[in-house]
This record gives C-alpha cells, structure tokens and sequence, in this order.
C-alpha cells in the first residue's frame, strides 16, 4: 500500500510541475527578434512619428526610375538594345507577360501601404499621446503622407488606367474585391478629393518646413532644402490632377499663383538655367537647382540608394546599356529652329544633351553627365525629378490652350511672359493681366527661349483668323500637338511625354495623336501592327492581373 | 502458467488468469532450464559460458561440452548469455525447459547493418555503435555515410570542414527545416546551417562541433518514435551519444591517423593552339577591325620578331598548378576511469585536414569531459562538457576566378606565365597580373586571398537522476550550447593587379568580415517507470522539456582599402561599404509521453507522443499540437512455431503510424511587422509582412511497415521497410496581389508526399574462426511529389542567382526542379536555320551554328515561356554495399556508395562552353560549329553570346548518378602485451575510385544545406582521395 501511495504522490507531483510550466508560457511564445518591429509596438515614441514618413519616402525611392522605363519604352523615346533582358523588351513590344516584374505595379501599392499605415498609426499615436507632438508638426506630416499615396496613385492611374482604392492598410489577407477598383476618370476624382478633403480633417495641402523643424530658428541649410522636396508639393500634384480632370481654370488660378510663389524669384523660367545649363537640371545637386526643381526622389550611392537610370542608359562598364534613344525622338531635337530663324536642331537639349553617341552607339545622356569619368561612371544616383518648374508651365500653357488664350499659352511655351508683356503692353489678357503677377513673372523666358529655340505655331491657320468654331478647334488641337511635342523634347526619358499623349488623345478622341507618334519607332513592319494596337486606347496602359 | 496472451480486458479471463497463476506457483516451486552454448564455428561447445536471468538469484556457467543446468522459479522471463570473446545474448524462455544458444563471436568487422535498439525508455531506432565506425572516420559524416537505410548523406564537396548534406527519406517541407534534429546527449542541436554572407558557397559542417572519436554511438529514429519530438521530429531524429565511463577500471586510449589527400581529377581545356584558334574565332565576331583584334591580342600575329613575345609563349597547365597535395593528421587521447562515487572520461583531440589547393585546410581542437556522480543511493549527477575550436581556411566555390582557384585555372589562358618575366624570358619572383583575357592568376588566387572562419563552440549539459524506487525513476537535465563563428574574407588586387577586380570593375580590392552565434538553451524534467501490467511488462514515462534558441549573423562588406597590405574593414572606402545581418529566435516546448507494453514476448505496442509548441507559429494559430505515434510490433521468432527454429534467430514484423510536425520556420513569417529601410541619412520605417498569423505547423502523417530478420545464426540479416509520408499544411510563399505591395505571404497551402522502401541485407559468405567473407549494403528509393498547393495551379518559378537559372514547383511534380530549355542540337545549316524561322524575343533568327531551342509553346519565338522542366537532383535509387575479409587477426573491407537518376547542374560546363568571351573555355569547344553543313553539338563562338546559347537550358544538366568506392581498410587487430591492452593498426584508402558519367569533377556535391540548391555545381573543389595510415591503441 505504501508504495501504491508513494506512486501516487509521484503521478501527481510530476502532474502539477507539468501543468505549472504549461500554464505560464504563453510569453515564452511571443520570441522577439532584434531585427523587426512587431506590429503593436509601433509607432512607439515621437521619433518613430518620423521614421514611419522617412519610410515611405523610402519606398518612393524604390519605385522612382520605374515610370520612366514603362512610360518610356511605350512611347516614342527608348528602345531595347541587344543587352536588354526579355522585360524590357516584352513592354516595348507591348506584349506583357504575366509575371514580367518590371510591369508589376506592386512598388506602387507598396508607397499607398506604407502610407495607409502611416496615417493610421500617426493618428493613433496622436490619440494616445495627444501632447507628444505639436499640430503644426504632425499636421503636415499626415499631410504628407496623404499626397505619397496621391502621387502614388496618379502614377498608377497613368500607368494601369485603374486601381485598387485603398483607404486602409492590407497588413493581413484580405477580401480584396471589397475594395473598389477605380478606373481612371473615377480615380482622378477621388484623389482631387482626397487632396482637398483630406483625412480627419487633414488635408493634402499642408506642408513642413524641415529647417524648422530640424533647427528652429536657424536659418534654411542646403540639406535642409532637399528635404523640403522629397514629397509632391501640393499645387504640382493638384494642378496635374486638375489638369487631367479638365478643371482648367483651376489649373490657371493655382499654376499662377504658384509660379508667382509670392514675389519670389523660383520657378520662372528665367535666364538663370538658360542654353547650356538647362541640362544641369538633371545631374547637378538639386540644391543648386531650386529654381527649377520642384519636387525630387533624392539618392545616395554610398548609401546604397540607387536607382537603374544610368545603369540601363549607359553603355560604359559596369552599365548595362539595356535602353537607347530612337531615331524618331533624336529627329524630332535636330528638325527644331533656332530663335535666329535659321539654324536646325535643339542645340541645349539635343545632341550632346540629351543623348549623344558614344563608343558608336547612341546613348541616353541626360542623367549621366556628373558620372561620366571612371571613378563616377558606377554610381546610379542619379535624382529623379517629381516636378519641375517647366512641367508647371506646360500644364498652364495646354490648359490655357483649352480656355482658348492661344496667345497666354503661346507665351508660357514660346519666348516667354516677358516678351509678351513687351508686345502686348496696351492688351494684356487673362492671366497675364495680373499686375502683382506679371512684377514677378515678367523674368519668364519661356520654355523654348530658354534653350534658343525659336517660337513654333500651328501649321496653316493664324490666330488672327479664327472666325469659325472650327477653325479654333483646329487651332486648339494644333497647339496641342505642339505642346505635346515639346513635351517629347523638353521632359525626354522622365516619364511625362506618354502621359501627355493620352491625355491628349483621349481629349480630342484621337488615337492616332499618340498611336502615330509611338509607332513611328519601330522598324516598318512592326510599326504599323503596333499602330493599330494603340488605335485601341485600352491598349494604351499596363494590363497586369491583380488577382493573383 | 501463465496465458500467451492478446489485449484480455475482461475481468473474467483476469480471474483465471490470476487462478492458473497461484496454480503455477503450487505445482512448480522449482524448474530445471537445461541448455548447450555453441559457436557458430563448427558447432563448438563454448565451456565458461555465464547464464543469468532477469529477477532470479540463480546464475550457471557452462561445462567442456558447453552444457549448463540451472533451477529457477518459472521457465519465463529473458535468459542472458554471455562467454569472453563473444557478444552478450538475450533470449526470452517462452516456457522452454531446453534451449540451445549460438553465441556470436564478438567482430572486428566495421561494417554491419545497423541494428534495431529500442532500450528502457529510449525511442526505437537503428543503433551504429562506435564499434561499427570506419576507424580511418575523421567526421561524423564519414561514420554516416551509407550506414543508415534511408539516410542520404552527400558531401558538400572537397572543402575541409564543409561536411554533408544530410536529408532523410527526401524533401518535406518548402520552408521549414529539412535536415534530421540531431539530439546531442539528450539535447536537441540547432545549428545555423545558412551558407556565408561572408565566404560565399561555404557552409560548415553542422557536426564540426563533435569529434567522431567522443562518439559512442549513433541512433537513427525514422518512424513513429519520432512523434516523441513532435514539431522537431519529422525529418528524421539522429541522436548521438558520447562517450561515457562505464567501468572503474582506468583506460588510456590513443588514436591517430596520418596522411595525404590529393587530386587527380582534371577537366580538359584548350591547349595553346587550339586557344589561339578559339581567340581568333570569337574576337571575329567582337571586332569589326582585325587590326583592333590584333593590337589586343597580338600573339595571334605570327611574328618571331614581335618584342613582347616572351609574355605570350607559355605552355602553361594551371589545373597542375594549383592543386596540391595535402597532409591530414588527428590525433586523439582519451582516459577514463573512476571509482565507485566518481567516474569520467576525458579526451582531447586535435586533427589538421589540408585541402588540395593551397591555403585550404581546416584545424580542429577539441576537448570533452563526461562524468557521473553518486551523489548518493539515489541520486546521480551526469554532466558533460565539450569544447571546440576550428578554423577554416578556405576558398570559394562559386563561378568566380577571383576566388575559386578551381575556376581561375579553367579560364586563364595557357599561353600566360604563372610568374612575371622579362624580355630575355627570365621569369621573376612576382605572379603575373590579370593581362586583356580578364582573368585571375590562379596562383594569386590560391595564394593571396584569404578565406577564413573560426569556429568555437561550447556544450554544457548537466542532468540530476534520481531513483524513485525500483520501478520509478525521475530525471531533471539543463543544457547549454554557445556556438560562436567569426568569418573574413579579403579579396586583393589592388597593389599586384594579379586579381580581377569585382563588382563589375569598381572593387579593386575587397573585404569582408562577421560574426554569428548561435545559443540553444535546453531544460527537461522527465520521470519513467517499469511496471507489470497484467503480468506484462510496461514501460512508460512522460516528460517535459524546451529549448530557446537564437541564431544571429551581422557581416561589414567593404571594397578598395588604399593598398592589399591592409585586408581589414576597417581601411575599406567609404563608399560601397555596407552592413547586413540577420537574427531568429525560436522556441518550442513540449510534454510527452510514451508507453511500451509488450505481451507474451510476441506482441509489442509502443506509443510516443508530444504535445508541443513553437514560437513560430502565428497568433490565431493552434498553441499546441498533439503528435501521436503508435507502433506494433510482431516478435515471430518467439511464436511457438519458431521459437525452438535453428534457421530463424529473428524475425520482427512491425507497423506504424506517427505523426510529426514541422515548426522549425523562422518565427517572423506569422507575424505583423516593421522592417527598416534606409533613406538618405535616415532610417525609415517600412511594412515589412503581410502576416499569416493564422499561419501553423506543417503536419507529417508517417506510415511504415518493415521487416527485421536474421536467419542462420544471423549469418543473414535483412530488413526491409516501405513508407508513406504525407506532409499537409506545409508552408510555401504563395505570391499575393500586386495590391498588398508586398511579394508574397507564407500559407499553409502545400502537400507533399513521399513514398519509399529501404532495405538492408547483410550475408556472412564464409564464417570461421579464422577466416570470414561478409557482404552487404543498403538500397533506398525515395519519391518526392508535390500533390497540391493552394491558390498556385501553374508552375511556382524560382529564379536563382538573378535569374542565372531557375527551379519550379508544380503539381505532380518534384519539388524543385531545374526548369529551363529544352534544346535539340546545333542547327547545322542557314537553309535548316531559315527552315525552322526561329526568332528570339528581341526578333532576332537563331541561325547555322545556334542552338536548335524547342519552341514549347509553338509561337516562333524563343523566350522564357518556353521552359519546362529538365531535372531534379533528387536520386531515384541510393544506397551503398560493403564487403569485407578477415584472415585472422587480418582484414580488409570497402565500402561502396552509389546514386543513380539524380540530375545535376553542370554551372562549370556551362561557363567553359559558352563561347562568348576571351577567357579559355573546355576541349569540347574544339567541335564547335564553323563552317555551313557541319554536325556537331557545340554551337558557334560569339562574343556575347547574343542569341542565349548558353543559357539555361538541359545542355547543362548532366546525369550524376555514380558509384564510389567510398572506403578501403586493411587493418590488423593487435594483441595484449604487457602494458599495453590492444588496438588495432590499419591502412585506409578514402575516395580511390568514382564511376560515373558525369562530365564535372566531381558527381558528388551539394552547394547548399537547403534543398532548392541540391545538385548545382558551381566550381565545388572535389573530394579528394585520401590514404592514410593510422592506429587505435588502449593501455
């Protein structure tokens, strides 16, 4: 008996010990790894407040070059060397494969992640420590987390023609068909929207002023000036969306007032980046350039940010050279006229600027100029620019064009705000008959004075006579097409002038404004079956499967 | 008597039972067992024999005739027989009042089929015993090798250190861990069995931590035993004991070996003339301009008068020159002994194995002390402590001839010189440089770059036992593992430009450094009795124990310090200078149990099971899992038809179901986090998952039925066993919606199953005193397939090393599978070229002299979408066969490996028959197509290879089945004398012979411990042959 007793004893002891070490285990479960933040422990203090927004940045920085290879090689620009891997071919092809990564929006929905999750987690912090942090900081932070995801989303839309909305983020599965897939005129809307109406009462227009909040009190640094453009500025973002929405006299009253930018000197189109230095635009240090650059995705190459742009255009050792010029853009720079009147082809943008030939071959040097020696030639970080100022002045001149001030939008495009006062003295018009404007703006050089080019005008009508309807229809469309064609020249290899042929073309319902453009690339017997493809405008954007 | 019984629940049949019991006890107060001890030798009696058994006072020896009488109570239980010089028998009575015994001679051989052990409280396994190890063994994984039915053991290649590949019974799982747990003393070992950030191909050995020499003996649990690990337990559980005290008795062992290893093994390539052809081929096809061609390559001008001749006319054989022979030592010493409180056993050993290039070796030292302490009647103290320390120094095994001297001396140019010369053809003490082909000097390779990893690694484990009573005893253990590995790497080139730089020509020196560690922190309380059960014994006994492990890397990458002098991080360039690392905890706990019952000696029921739980399962996951493992097994030898059989000595049926887990992922894939990701100067915080926290175990439901027989005085064994594994819930990263921004989330979505038979035979040809023939070996066939994955109808394409070469996964299938394109010769004519209108995607027309690549999907163009599967490196069939001959004291034996239907990547022969550059390229291209009409299947030479000739695609997947003569020893068994107490001395020959069609160096090779990089050769340095001379001496 005793010994029966004895084992139960032992049954019982081991029994219990057994469920004590059971009972308290669940901690022991919840293993913390040094190299990831869990979930509930973010955004945990003020810092992380920054962090969170330095990350999305992060991930603008990862998507930044992508737009300019499938915006590029769709339109007339680039095309595939014989290095190029089958991606790039497949998209200048416009035969996209399923799981070509190159076209996979994903990087994109990526930034509007990280910013769904950034605004909620902010808003969360701000509940729970409502002193922590000042409005005027977190205000303009939520703000611009806000225009990541609209720029995000525009790029998207110009891209793929839809998208996934999203107003919270996807950190687990989810259901996806409860989100709404946008097509893009809905999308425009949603996002004019979301800029003015905001979240929480936070709209998209607030800005930081870093210096301020980095070293109050002393007076703006250099650095400090590239972190004031790292994120879309408001009115960029607005009057491009505005733009695309039609909401053309928005686009006006905004574009002017920020070109005005209360008296300053900035975003002219003065003679302080004319011939020569237009170029500098794209390979200088952005500091110097404010006048000029609005919005840019900096990188760091001893950081390891990088991006592909030099990689992919250079052909030097390491460089890849997977994408070079076309005869059609290159043709298009050397039939321009000087402002002589005389002289043929685009002196400050074309050859030798914006592509050159080199080692035999033709090269896109637009971003590689800094990088050209040896010791430089390996690193890809090169900026890539958001917005600038002559982007600005584009979209006022072809909304101007809509409103039918054919001589306004002549003068943003031609020879500049300061000849057209000088000539129009006595009949100034809208807009430019703003007094406190013009003291400003009169430095306006225009966007083709400012590399010497002479002015350009639609073919076989004069403005002088257009008495009829039509006769202005014709004209509109014709400026159009030139505005569009400066565009090809001006914002070469950065992802605008693709966007500004479907714009145009759905505007006059003209396939061909961008079919003919496009296809005249390709040798003769691709040129035309990609010719009727694009006559088709869903085959203008991205189709790639997002139910996968 | 009692009844041979079945499961007898009723209380009735009890009654009766228990009435024919006291009946017994009445009838029969004394027995007489009689019973005659032989040898196998011709019958002979063997007199002295002692016979015992279990819970009876009484014990017998054997007369001259062998014969023995003893009075016991009841003519039950197991009869122990043991004589000097022979192995100790355990036979049960079954009733018998006369029994004759063979007894076996106890062997020097080293080969045996490894036998079945399933000891008090100790999972059922197959058991090597040190005794059964090749004494020429150095690692764990020489002593592995073709032992274990089911065990594939396949060496990662001839780097010192690296070790093997251990899997069983295939591929299971697509996340999780796929290698056997190896429970050290008890003690579950976590290894980091990444390969290097720092030293690139190279992963270390996971059994470099032990000496092979401290092994006592290593268990092999396959079946439902292994549900006793539950989460842990489904690849397989190998555990392995070290050596302990057992008598008081002082014993001083030594072992030492010694001897050298080499290389003969050589891949043809061009020789001077033929490069100069090939040159002047392929430089066509780069310069438009001869005069360009010549002014890079001027010797192609025949010009005796041409004043840097004496640069270019070298015959110079590079394969020659860097390999090297190399001495390979260990020397161990052990002593052990005790008294009756306190008992240990103490060794140190030290090895040195060189590698056969220069500046490869690796250096071990390592020390382990076992002790046992009667702390009292009761109470007893185990521990056991071990240390190591080794260091590697190594070479790469990549595609790379900055640091793979394999691959520098395939692609540097014959017509160079090693050394530097001058004019009047002296040649100077400094190596060459890289010179217009690009390529590495070997010699500088071999000698000037620097590989290294230093290993040290600490085991403590501690255990308290203690005796509850007769039937009861209760055990706590506390255990502890620090493994902590410090790596460099220094690539030179800057001051002697005798290295091509890297990084795409940016590095001009390189360097890198880190360091990892890794703890395993282990507790276990456990408590087990034997009790009688319906007059039936019963083992059982639960516990429960955890481990807490950690596994950190942090690496600094660094390039172009000011000079090759300074090879340190700290003298790198700022710029390109980075830091990566990573760091994964995981836990898991368990409470398990187990009970053996065995009924009439016939019958025996054995259940393990665990309930257990990991960390890395995600939060809306079950905690725990219950893992089962039942087992019945049939003893047919002790039915009543052949318990008296001279024929059958055994013959054990067994079926079992077991289920296992798999909860060895990393931890991070169940859960919702933030990553960083830098920005400027700044840190950012970014999504870094989308989380599964639904995500669980992978679940192993394990079905195996086998025989175990030995026939003949066991002069022949065999055992065969067929098994099933289906492995659900298996954890794959499913690609999710471009809209999550992020790639892919991890699911349970996957099934896998394996199915397979191993088999082992053993046969003693000839048997006597002094002279015996054995042969044997063991089979395995084991088939992979994947049989569903969730939400991935199509093929899941992996591409590998940037899209280089890719494997899939799909339904059906294997697991990972070379996936490339498919190719059909070289198209010999234009007329056949324009015939075929093959285009590739940039809509250029393969023509005389490409490859003819089939066009799967029939659209005329040759693009990505035209690849299909070509090969999996899994085998179809493995195994390994032995024989051996002993002539008195004197015997020899071999030991086969073989392989047959695995596939593997040829990435050499892919690099020396691309034609597309100026580095010297194999003596295959010697055939490539040059003129309109020619038959051949090596395709034109052109610079760059622009139409993909060389890519991926079943060119480069060769059959590598082989078989190997593994190991030849002739070894004589040394006597007593005076002080010295016996050994024995051997000669041993390691790695003599391969057969194989392979067209690498080596058919045996393994790049990585993960299964997706199985059979890819990327450069590995073979396996060397070894001879070696060495001895095992006691005192």
């Amino acid at each position: 008996m005793t010994e029966a007793m004895k084992y139960n004893a032992f049954y019982k002891y081991t029994l219990i010990l057994s469920l004590l070490v059971l009972g308290s285990c669940e901690s022991y479960f919840e293993t913390d790894t040094d190299d990831m933040l869990l979930e509930e422990n973010y955004i945990g203090n003020t810092n992380e407040l920054y962090s969170g927004y330095m990350g999305i940045a992060a991930k603008v920085q990862t998507v930044a070059d992508k737009a300019i290879f499938l915006s590029e090689l769709r339109g007339d620009f680039l095309e595939p060397t014989d290095n190029a891997p089958q991606e790039l071919w497949e998209i200048y092809n416009y035969n996209i494969s399923p799981d070509n990564s190159l076209a996979d929006p994903r990087e994109y929905y990526d930034v509007i992640s990280n910013a769904n999750n950034y605004i909620k987690k902010a808003f969360e912090y701000k509940q729970a420590n409502p002193n922590a942090v000042e409005d005027a900081v977190f205000e303009p932070l939520v703000s611009g987390a806000i225009r990541f995801k609209v720029w995000a989303y525009l790029m998207l839309g110009k891209l793929y023609g839809e998208a996934v909305y999203l107003e919270e983020p996807l950190t687990e599965e989810a259901d996806l068909s409860q989100y709404p897939k946008m097509e893009f005129e809905e999308l425009i809307g949603q996002l004019i929207s979301l800029m003015e109406g905001g979240v929480n009462g936070i709209d998209g227009k607030q800005v930081l002023i870093w210096s301020d909040l980095l070293f109050p009190g002393v007076s703006t640094s250099a650095q400090d000036l590239t972190w004031n453009m790292i994120c879309p500025s408001p009115e960029p973002l607005l009057i491009e969306l505005y733009l695309w929405n039609g909401n053309y006299e928005q686009v006006v009253s905004l574009g002017m007032s920020f070109i005005y930018d209360q008296g300053s000197g900035r975003y002219k189109l003065g003679n302080d980046d004319y011939n020569g230095e237009w170029i500098q635009f794209f390979y200088r240090d952005p500091i110097t350039k404010t006048r000029e650059l609005i919005n840019i995705v900096p990188f760091d190459y001893q950081r390891q940010q990088t991006n592909r742009l030099i990689d992919y255009f250079s052909n030097t050792k390491p460089n890849k050279y997977y994408l070079r010029p076309t005869e059609a853009a290159m043709g298009r720079f050397q039939q321009q006229v000087r402002q002589d009147g005389i002289t043929i082809g685009d002196n400050y943008r074309g050859e030798n600027y914006t592509y050159w030939r080199q080692n035999g071959e033709w090269v896109v040097r637009k971003f590689s100029r800094a990088h050209e020696t040896a010791d430089n030639i390996h690193k890809n970080d090169v900026h890539v620019i958001l917005y600038r100022a002559a982007d600005i002045h584009l979209f006022i001149a072809e909304a101007l064009n809509q409103m039918e001030h054919f001589k306004e939008a002549e003068a943003f495009l031609n020879d500049g705000v300061q000849n057209y006062i000088s000539r129009n003295e006595d009949n100034l018009a809208y807009p430019l008959n703003n007094e406190t404007y013009n003291a400003a703006i009169n430095i306006n050089w225009g966007v083709r004075r400012r590399i010497d080019l002479g002015p350009v005008y639609p073919e076989g009508l004069s403005k002088e006579d257009l008495d009829t309807p039509e006769k202005i229809e014709q004209y509109k469309k014709g400026l159009d097409s030139l505005l569009l064609e400066e565009t090809c020249m001006e914002s070469a290899g950065e992802a605008r002038s693709y966007f500004a042929m479907i714009r145009m073309a759905k505007r006059w319902n003209d396939p061909s404004m961008l079919a003919d453009r496009v296809s005249a690339k390709y040798p003769s017997g691709k040129s035309e079956s990609i010719r009727n493809l694009l006559m088709q405008p869903e085959n203008w954007f991205i189709d790639y499967d997002l139910n996968k | 008597m009692k009844m041979e019984g079945t499961m007898i629940k009723q209380h009735k049949v009890a009654l009766l039972i228990a009435v024919m019991m006291v009946l017994a006890f009445g009838a029969n107060a004394q027995q007489v067992l009689k019973g005659k001890v032989s040898s196998p030798y011709g019958d002979a009696p063997i007199s002295d024999a002692y016979i015992s058994i279990a819970n009876e006072e009484s014990t017998a020896q054997t007369d001259e005739q062998g014969e023995f009488s003893i009075e016991i109570d009841y003519l039950e239980g197991n009869l122990t027989v043991w004589a000097p010089g022979f192995q100790e028998q355990v036979i049960p009575l079954l009733g018998r009042d006369y029994i004759e015994i063979v007894l076996i001679p106890q062997r020097t051989d080293y080969y045996d089929v490894p036998a079945k052990s399933d000891a008090r409280g100790n999972m059922k396994g197959e058991v090597l015993p040190a005794e059964r190890f090749k004494p020429s063994a150095m690692y764990v994984e020489d002593v592995l090798q073709g032992a274990f039915p089911g065990l594939n053991v396949i060496n990662k290649g001839g780097m010192p250190g690296e070790g093997a590949t251990v899997n069983l019974r295939g591929i299971r799982s697509l996340t999780g861990k796929n290698a056997p747990l190896i429970i050290i003393n008890g003690m579950p070992y976590l290894p980091d069995m990444n390969n290097s950030a720092i030293i690139q191909g190279y992963s270390p050995s996971m059994f470099n931590v032990l000496s092979v020499d401290d092994i006592d003996n290593i268990k092999l649990v396959t079946g439902s035993a292994a549900s006793r690990y539950g989460s842990m337990g489904s690849n397989g559980v190998l555990l392995i004991e070290t050596s302990s005290p057992k008598d008081m008795e002082t014993v001083i062992e030594f072992s030492g070996q010694y001897g050298m290893a080499y290389n003969n093994k050589r891949l043809p390539v061009l020789g001077v003339d033929d490069f100069k052809s090939y040159i002047g081929d392929v430089g066509l096809t780069r310069y438009e301009d001869m005069g360009d061609m010549l002014d890079l390559f001027p010797f192609l001008r025949d010009d005796p008068d041409y004043y840097y001749n004496f640069l270019y006319n070298n015959q110079t054989d590079w394969q020659e020159l860097v390999d090297k022979s190399a001495f390979v030592t260990s020397n161990h010493l052990r002593v052990k002994g005790g008294d009756a409180i306190a008992k240990y056993d103490l060794s140190v050993g030290a090895s040195n194995q060189g590698g056969t290039y220069d500046n490869t070796n690796f250096t071990r030292y390592t020390t382990r002390l076992n002790a046992q302490i009667e702390l009292s009647q009761r109470f007893q103290l185990v521990t056991s402590m071990g240390l190591t320390y080794g260091n590697n120094k190594l070479h790469e095994q990549i595609l790379n001839d900055a640091t793979n001297p394999l691959m520098a001396s395939l692609y540097k140019a014959p017509i160079l010189s090693p050394f530097k010369k001058d004019e009047y053809n002296n040649q100077l003490p400094a190596y060459d440089a890289v010179r217009q082909f690009g390529v590495s000097n070997p010699l500088a390779v071999v000698n000037d770059t620097k590989m290294e990893s230093d290993n040290f690694d600490a085991f403590l484990n501690t255990g308290l036992n203690f005796e509850v009573n007769d039937h009861a005893k209760m055990q706590a253990v506390f255990g502890y593992y620090s493994g902590y590995k410090r790596q460099s790497a220094f690539i030179p080139g800057r001051s002697d430009q005798t290295i091509a730089p890297q990084e795409e020509g940016v590095a001009l020196n390189t360097a890198r450094a880190g360091t990892g560690k890794v703890s395993n922190l282990f507790y276990k309380v456990s408590a087990d009795i034997v009790e009688e059960l319906a007059g039936n014994p019963l083992e059982a006994g639960v516990g429960y124990q955890g481990v807490m492990t950690r596994h950190e890397f942090d690496g600094g990458f660094g390039r172009n310090t000011s000079s090759d002098f300074y090879k340190t991080l700290s003298y790198v360039d700022a710029e390109g200078r980075y830091f990566s690392g990573y760091h994964n905890a995981w836990n898991w706990m368990s409470l398990y149990g187990y009970a053996k019952y065995t009924m009439g000696n016939q019958w025996i029921a054995s259940l393990n099971m665990s309930a257990d739980g990991a960390s890395s399962t995600g939060a809306e996951a079950a905690r725990f899992g219950v893992y089962p493992g039942l087992e019945m097994t049939w003893q047919a030898k002790h039915s009543p038809w052949l318990k008296n059989s001279q024929v059958v000595n055994q013959l054990d049926v067994h079926v079992g179901y077991g289920l296992t887990g798999n909860s060895q992922f990393p931890t991070g894939l169940s859960r919702q986090f933030y990553t960083s990701q830098a920005y400027r100067q700044l840190a950012g915080i970014v999504n870094g998952n989308v989380a599964n926290t639904s995500l669980g175990r992978e679940r192993n439901q394990n079905l195996d039925a086998g025989i175990d027989a030995g026939f003949f005085d066991r002069r022949l064994v065999a055992s065969v066993n067929v098994y099933h594994t289906i492995s659900s819930d298996v954890i794959f990263p499913q690609s999710i919606s471009s809209v999550y921004g992020i790639e892919e989330m991890y699911i349970n979505g996957a099934r896998l199953e394996n199915k397979g038979v191993e088999a082992a035979i053993q046969l003693r040809l000839v048997d006597n005193r002094n002279i015996s023939w054995s042969v044997g070996g063991t089979i395995n066939k084991n088939q992979n397939k994947i049989t569903a994955m969730e939400g991935a109808e199509g093929t899941l394409i992996r591409e590998m090393n940037g899209g280089n070469w890719a494997v899939s996964s799909s339904i059906g299938q294997n697991p990972y599978n070379f996936y490339g394109f498919v190719s059909n010769g070289v198209i010999s004519t234009q007329e056949e070229a324009d015939a075929l209108g093959l285009i590739d995607y940039k809509g250029d027309q393969f023509n005389a002299g490409d490859i003819h690549f089939e066009d799967l999907n029939q659209d005329g163009v040759i693009d990505d979408q035209d690849r299909t599967i070509i090969g999996d490196a899994s085998p179809d069939f493995f195994g390994s066969f032995f024989t051996q001959v002993r002539y008195k004291k004197l015997s020899l034996s071999a030991q086969f490996t073989f392989s047959a239907g695995n596939q593997i990547y040829n990435g050499v022969r892919r690099e020396m028959e691309s034609l597309s550059d100026f580095r010297n390229q194999s003596m295959a291209v010697d055939k490539r197509w040059q003129t309109d009409g020619q038959q051949t299947d090596i395709p034109k030479a052109n610079y760059g290879d622009p139409m993909g000739n060389s890519r991926f695609s079943d060119r480069w997947i060769e059959d590598g089945s082989y078989l190997r003569l593994n190991n030849v020893t002739l070894s004589y068994q040394l006597g007593k004398w005076s002080f010295f107490e016996g050994g024995e001395v051997y000669l041993a020959g390691e790695n003599l012979l391969t057969f194989t069609d392979y067209l690498g160096l080596d058919p045996v090779l393994s790049y990585a411990y993960q299964p997706a990089w199985q059979g890819v050769d990327y450069g590995a340095m073979p396996l060397p042959s070894t001879v070696k001379f060495g001895f095992n001496l006691q005192f």
